[in-house]
């Protein structure tokens, strides 16, 4: 049977747009408000189909798409006079005082299983809100998107070694504050 | 290898970016020690807990935009 013929277009089309579900969810951990990760939504896909022919299809569109969403955020911040914090490294050094890639909990299976199963969307969602952009974006790229280190380096335009530490930092200041939480100090959700 | 070594590269073999002889050393030193053992698994846990709650779809109202626009730029 006989194929009609793919056109270049809707090649490109079909290549960017399954990643829709996933911008929009990176887009919501930076505007932190559903509109706004929408609009964001949209205005990253008209600047990459306005950008077509930058790219060659095949590569790393993934990439592509959420170093678009991401410049687009910080420039319209930028626009908004909300320019992002840069984050000295002294602070974040203290928030993950005393990490030495430990988990801030009981070495014990059972009370790690009872926080996992306790801990809601909305929980991760403050604790997330709360990190530095920086390692918020390292973080929701590589355990909510699951990308590989050297895709996440292309998006924040920075080294595979910057990327590495903001995971690890980003993961053990997320467990702390949430187990600070759950321990009772009354933030996040009981 | 030592725990303190171990710890360092525990994050990477949860994302999956631990290969070759550093995969198997820590591999073999998580056999052996179970604090860490204990620490890789907790870390792993919460990962997937992570990626569990967070994965969201878009909205149908925003695919309906995109759509608008994909539909446009034909016309």
């Amino acid at each position: 049977m006989a194929t009609a013929p793919i056109r270049p277009g809707d090649a490109f089309e079909q290549e960017v747009l399954q990643y829709i579900d996933g911008l929009y969810g990176y887009a919501l951990h930076l505007t932190r408000n559903p509109e706004d990760a929408s609009d964001l939504v949209q205005e990253t896909y008209a600047r990459a189909f306005r950008a077509r022919s930058q790219y060659e299809l095949g590569t790393n569109a993934r990439a592509w798409l959420f170093a678009i969403l991401r410049n687009t955020f910080l420039n319209l911040r930028r626009a908004d006079g909300r320019a992002p914090r840069t984050v000295p490294c002294e602070w974040i050094d203290e928030l993950a005082e005393g990490d030495d890639g430990e988990l801030p909990i009981e070495r014990s299976a059972d009370p790690h299983r009872c926080f996992l199963n306790d801990l809601l969307r909305e929980d991760i969602d403050k604790a997330l809100a709360e990190l530095p952009e920086e390692f918020r974006s390292a973080v929701v790229l590589c355990d909510v998107e699951e990308m590989p280190y050297a895709e996440i380096a292309e998006v924040l335009g920075v080294p595979i070694g910057t990327v590495r530490s903001r995971i690890h930092r980003g993961r053990v200041i997320l467990q702390k504050k949430l187990h600070e939480w759950k321990k009772g100090s009354g933030r996040g959700s009981k | 290898m030592r725990c303190s070594e171990a710890a360092g590269r525990v994050s990477d073999y949860v994302s999956g970016e631990l290969g070759g002889s550093d995969r198997s050393s820590l591999e073999k030193h998580l056999e052996h020690c179970e604090n860490c053992r204990s620490c890789a698994d907790d870390m792993l846990a919460f990962r997937t807990r992570v990626r569990d709650l967070m994965r969201i779809t878009a909205p149908a109202g925003l695919r309906s935009r995109i759509a608008g626009m994909v539909s446009a730029e034909k016309h």
